[in-house]
């Protein structure tokens, strides 16, 4: 299954084909070149989300980069930054460490800090700018179930390292009615997040792109697929995240998706990656970017176990 | 005012007309065809020796001479034919004269090189123009060994492409979009097969191709840049004839033969590739059944009831099909029935009836193993046409033609099915249609010796309408994250059954040559040229998947002004042609895309389009040599294409994504002997536009581009060069000991050049450095910077050709 909703996924499948093509006449290939980049004034990248999970909250505020450094991204220190949500209480976070990781701790063991149907506003002071962004916390559905299947990997699961007959799993959760809920799905395999531009999942209501039809329905084929790059291994500790986000989130991550798989024959010119963080003074150089985000998140963790796994999916 | 204005408009029509129709004249006319095998042939001269005037035969092989009464002598030529001459009298009654000539043979020593029309470069008033013969074609060096029209013609001057394996052309400046390419006069959608790599015309069954870039007749109407008139050859009138050949991707077959000798023919020809064929022993598991091909399929038939009546039904149908559980395919097909009237010798009617379909399909499940888990999307575009052409041959110093065109338009832009645990939904957007209704009038006349006017105005008028029960209006809001093109969309209540819209143009046309010497002459034009429906693309090379869409009452149809001048000059008895040919073009109403634009299966689409102008304009020089041992051609082209686009790069001009600085092409060919013989070609391309983040940060372990909106080219791809060479082995007898073969030995990309295609940013997902992030440990994935070489290496091929 190589098709979904996914408008940037037509380009998946654009890319997938002439591949096949290729590996017969083995004629296109890739290099790696050095580029001359310009010299860039840093802007302030924010890394930041507030959850309904309990426990302490962390923003990242980084310093963007000339195109291709690799090095890891400076943190900005003796930023002030604070969360306050709709009913007026204010969230203090603090660079504990000096590394640029902004951390609110809850005063107590119970006190949690995000709730569903607050907005919260962020606002960063640093180097006498003001930055400012906002967001709502959004409602989640509950993960009814996972089930897995023993099968053959398919092209995209295939590759070094990767099981050739394993485990696929899918998730089910049913998206509640209304239309413009927006979520993130995340898989973690024995604890680590699966986290290259393959992984990035999100979807709007149970479909994939921006449409009124995905509505109250079950989240659909591939979204659903924990699987999609890997299959899994016996004994595997297989754990999916839904993550409620904002329909502009959500943008986010469509574009940060297409600009990280933005190549060959049929490239978008690079576009903006939209971003919630505002410059109080829309003249300054020192603009910024990123996202402000907040979730409410579900999750579920399963073992595989060949006794469990099922025969067919029930499709 | 403009009572007077028309009437005089008319009499500058009619007056040539009046002039020359006092004396008393009779008229000569007839079919110009091939004695071998019954074809019609194109752009023969027929010269009127005692009188020092001609004409040449019209697409179909047709001519008509009206001259005093008195004894002539004809004398009739065509590049690659041997002269004929044959006397007519015309005394006392019109006279039917059909004609077969001889082609030259191939034995190099005894060519008769016939006279006259060998300088067409010259004489002929069309400017701009470039007839590329399919012998020619055939020996340049293809890749994978696959003659390829398309390509070949990327070869002219003034022609271009985004990058090697994309679809379709540039022309002037123009976009892939605004080359209207006829297949016997059926417009076809998409002109490749797999993306940009091989065109779907089968060179065994195309007849005659022409270019036209500027200069555009009054006949010739509904995209911006230009023409690409490819005729399919009728089949062999004479005996059976099978043509085909045998390469590492496509085999070939066609066949032609008489249904009734000298009156009725046939052919047909397919192509199949066989990658999938050949790759079926390393396919295993889920893969097997993987599918690849593409294919194509044309025939024809023609039947000359009589002298005056020949009907001819030609189509086409190809196919790209890829696919395992889940399908992808697309393809054209078009069909077309022409009728050739000869209403009396002077009046010739060739009437078109045409339908011309290109779709796509996507299938998440092809085999329909899990009905309630579906993706099914489709898309098309559809043509219905009747279209009656004219030609009225006053005298041999004055052509008129006239004619019309109702060309009906239904579009499907996308229309998805999804079904998910059973329930289904449709989405997409709505169907829309447009009728476009056409009139032009043309006169070609011969003011002088020296001195030939072409001149005409074509009028067009498009009624729009829309199935959905709603309609849009852009309104400014300013551009933002969320409104990217800086407009949203009004929604107002509409009628399906009321046209919604209607645009009307004229399109003035206008030609001039004058002679400046015995072997030289100046040529001028002017056309305007309307386009009312537009391809909506935003990626580097246009894909299969882009949406063909009318012009609504958001998009206006795209209009362009082209001027030309050109020197035209040929050397040593016309043995060198050579031109110089300047243009500026200029567009409006252009289509450009805001970030992140959404335009598949979304009924919205308009909110996230972006509007402009554009400019185009370059020096073209062609140096041909046409006989001896060595042919070929040089062609070089200066050129600039801009825009100027609300919303992007603060609204200044900025180049076009397959702007071109210099393109240099050498095209070489050599007889060694009757065996072998050696082709090359040599190309130097400046790089293309493309656009890279001058930033970068850290989101959650990703490292992303930072730009700001609608920005395009800020930087380019490197130059390109290649050089291709071909070898080619004739056999005397084919394999079963019957009529004659060739092997054809090439090497595309002789000196391995790993020319670039575009150069972006990806990440490196096998080094990563672990870094805390806001609730996770993350792996930080970099970027490296990575050029594309869509062809990376050398290509050798071998294909071997029969025919019987």
């Amino acid at each position: 299954m190589k098709v979904s909703f996914k408008n940037t996924n037509i380009k998946h499948i654009l890319t997938f084909i002439p591949l096949l093509i290729l590996v017969i006449t083995l004629m296109s290939c890739e290099d790696v070149i050095q580029l001359n980049v310009p010299k860039t004034d840093p802007y302030l990248v924010v890394d930041g989300s507030i959850t309904n999970i309990l426990g302490e909250q962390v923003i990242k505020l980084t310093k963007s980069q000339d195109l291709l450094d690799q090095s890891v991204p400076t943190g900005i220190q003796n930023a002030s930054v604070k969360v306050t949500d709709d009913l007026g209480k204010i969230y203090e976070f603090k660079d504990l460490k000096n590394n640029g990781r902004y951390i609110w701790k809850p005063a107590n063991e119970v006190e949690t800090m995000g709730v569903v149907g607050r907005t919260y506003s962020l606002e960063i002071k640093s180097e006498n700018e003001i930055y400012t962004a906002i967001s709502k916390l959004n409602r989640v559905p509950k993960i009814d179930s996972i089930v897995y299947k023993l099968d053959d990997a398919n092209i995209r699961q295939k590759g070094d390292g990767k099981p050739n007959k394993g485990y696929d799993a899918h998730f089910y959760a049913v998206d509640p009615i209304g239309v413009g809920d927006c979520y993130r799905v995340k898989v973690y395999k024995n604890d680590t997040l699966r986290n290259l531009a393959q992984n990035i999942v999100i979807a709007y209501d149970a479909i994939g792109n921006k449409s009124p039809f995905g509505d109250g329905l079950p989240f659909i084929l591939p979204l659903r697929r924990l699987a999609s790059t890997e299959l899994f291994r016996e004994n595997d500790k297989v754990k999916v995240e839904l993550l409620s986000i904002t329909e502009a989130h959500f943008d986010f991550w469509l574009q940060l998706r297409q600009e990280l798989n933005n190549a060959g024959l049929f490239a978008r010119p690079s576009a903006r990656i939209p971003s919630n963080i505002n410059n109080v003074n829309a003249n300054s150089p020192k603009q910024a970017s990123g996202w402000f985000g907040t979730s409410a998140i579900s999750s579920m963790e399963v073992k595989i176990d060949k006794v469990q796994a099922v025969k067919e999916f029930n499709d | 005012m403009i009572k007077f204005i028309q009437k005089s408009l008319l009499l500058f029509i009619l007056f040539p007309m009046g002039l020359l129709a006092q004396n008393e004249k009779l008229t000569v006319s007839g079919y110009v065809k091939d004695n071998k095998n019954g074809e019609g042939l194109i752009g023969a001269s027929i010269f009127v020796k005692e009188l020092f005037t001609g004409t040449t035969t019209n697409t179909y092989g047709f001519y008509s001479l009206t001259l005093p009464k008195g004894n002539y002598t004809l004398i009739i030529s065509s590049v690659g034919y041997r002269k004929s001459i044959r006397d007519v009298k015309l005394n006392d009654q019109n006279v039917t004269l059909n004609l077969e000539v001889q082609e030259d043979g191939q034995e190099l020593a005894e060519v008769v090189v016939s006279g006259k029309r060998e300088d067409d470069n010259v004489k002929a008033i069309e400017m701009s123009v470039n007839k590329v013969d399919m012998k020619t074609i055939k020996k340049i060096p293809a890749l994978l060994g696959e003659v390829d029209l398309v390509r070949a013609i990327q070869l002219l001057p003034g022609v271009s492409t985004v990058g090697e394996g994309a679809t379709g052309f540039n022309v002037r400046g123009g976009a892939v979009d605004q080359n209207l390419v006829l297949m016997d006069e059926a417009p076809v959608y998409n002109s490749s097969h797999l993306f940009g790599f091989f065109s779907i015309f089968n060179p065994d069954a195309v007849k005659d191709v022409k270019l036209i870039k500027g200069g555009i007749p009054a006949q010739y109407g509904g995209r911006a840049s230009s023409i690409l008139d490819v005729r399919m050859k009728e089949g062999n009138a004479k005996q059976l004839e099978i043509n085909g050949g045998i390469g590492l991707i496509f085999s070939r077959l066609s066949i032609e033969a008489p249904i009734i000798k000298d009156k009725a023919s046939f052919i047909i020809a397919a192509r199949r590739s066989y990658a999938d064929v050949l790759a079926k022993p390393f396919l295993t598991g889920n893969n097997a059944n993987t599918q690849f091909n593409f294919y194509d399929l044309t025939a024809k038939v023609n039947y000359n009831i009589n002298q005056n009546n020949t009907v001819f039904l030609s189509g086409y149908f190809g196919r790209d099909v890829f696919g395992n559980d889940f399908g992808f395919n697309w393809g054209n097909s078009t069909l077309s029935a022409r009728w050739n009237h000869v209403f009396s010798s002077k009046l010739f009617l060739n009437s078109t009836a045409f339908y011309s379909n290109y779709d796509y399909l996507l299938d998440s499940d092809l085999k329909n193993k899990r009905p309630n888990n579906q993706f099914r999307w489709t898309s098309n575009i559809r043509n219905l046409s009747f279209k009656p052409d004219f030609t009225y041959y006053i005298s041999p110093n004055n052509t008129l033609t006239f004619g019309g065109q109702i060309l009906t338009y239904s579009f499907t832009p996308g229309s998805a099915n999804a079904s998910s645990n059973g329930s289904k939904v449709s989405f997409g957007s709505p169907a829309k249609d447009a009728v476009e209704y056409s009139a032009y009038v043309g006169n070609e006349w011969r003011v002088t010796p020296k001195l030939s006017l072409q001149y005409g105005v074509r009028f067009s008028k498009y009624d729009y309408r829309s199935s959905e029960d709603v309609y849009y209006i852009r309104r400014f809001v300013g551009i933002s994250d969320a409104y990217t093109s800086g407009y949203d969309l009004d929604t107002k209540p509409n009628d399906p059954n009321k046209i919604l819209q209607t645009y009307s143009n004229f399109e003035p046309r206008f030609n001039a040559k004058l002679e400046t010497g015995e072997n030289s002459s100046i040529k001028a034009s002017y056309n305007r040229m309307t386009q009312y429906i537009h391809l909506m693309s935003n990626t580097a090379a246009s894909t299969p998947l882009d949406v063909w869409t009318s012009s609504t009452n958001n998009i206006k149809p795209q209009l362009t002004d082209q001027v030309a001048l050109g020197y035209f000059k040929n050397f040593g008895n016309n043995d060198y042609e050579t031109s110089l040919e300047v243009y500026y073009k200029d567009f409006q109403n252009q289509i450009d895309y805001a970030d992140r634009a959404n335009l598949f299966l979304n009924p919205r689409f308009e909110k996230d389009l972006l509007f402009g102008k554009g400019r185009a304009y370059g020096v073209e020089l062609y140096i041909k040599k046409n006989k001896g041992k060595l042919t070929g051609w040089t062609s070089y082209t200066l050129a600039r294409t801009e825009r100027q686009i609300e919303g992007l790069n603060k609204g200044e001009w900025f180049p076009n994504r397959f702007d071109r600085t210099h393109t240099l092409n050498i095209v070489a060919q050599y007889e060694l002997n009757k065996k072998w013989s050696f082709g090359a070609n040599f190309a130097y391309i400046s790089g293309v536009p493309y656009s890279l983040s001058p930033r970068q940060g850290d989101y959650q372990g990703f490292t992303f581009g930072i730009t700001e909106s609608g920005v395009r080219g800020n930087v380019r791809v490197p130059a390109y060069n290649r050089l291709d060479v071909s070898a080619t082995k004739k056999n005397k007898k084919a394999l079963f000991g019957k009529g004659e073969s060739e092997w054809v030995f090439s090497v595309y990309n002789l000196y391995n050049k790993r020319n670039p295609f575009s150069i972006y940013t990806q990440p490196v997902d096998t080094k990563t450095t672990e870094v805390n992030s806001a609730q996770d440990t993350y792996q930080l994935v970099k970027n490296e910077a990575v050029r594309l070489s869509i062809i990376g290496s050398l290509i050798p091929s071998v294909t071997y050709n029969f025919k019987f």
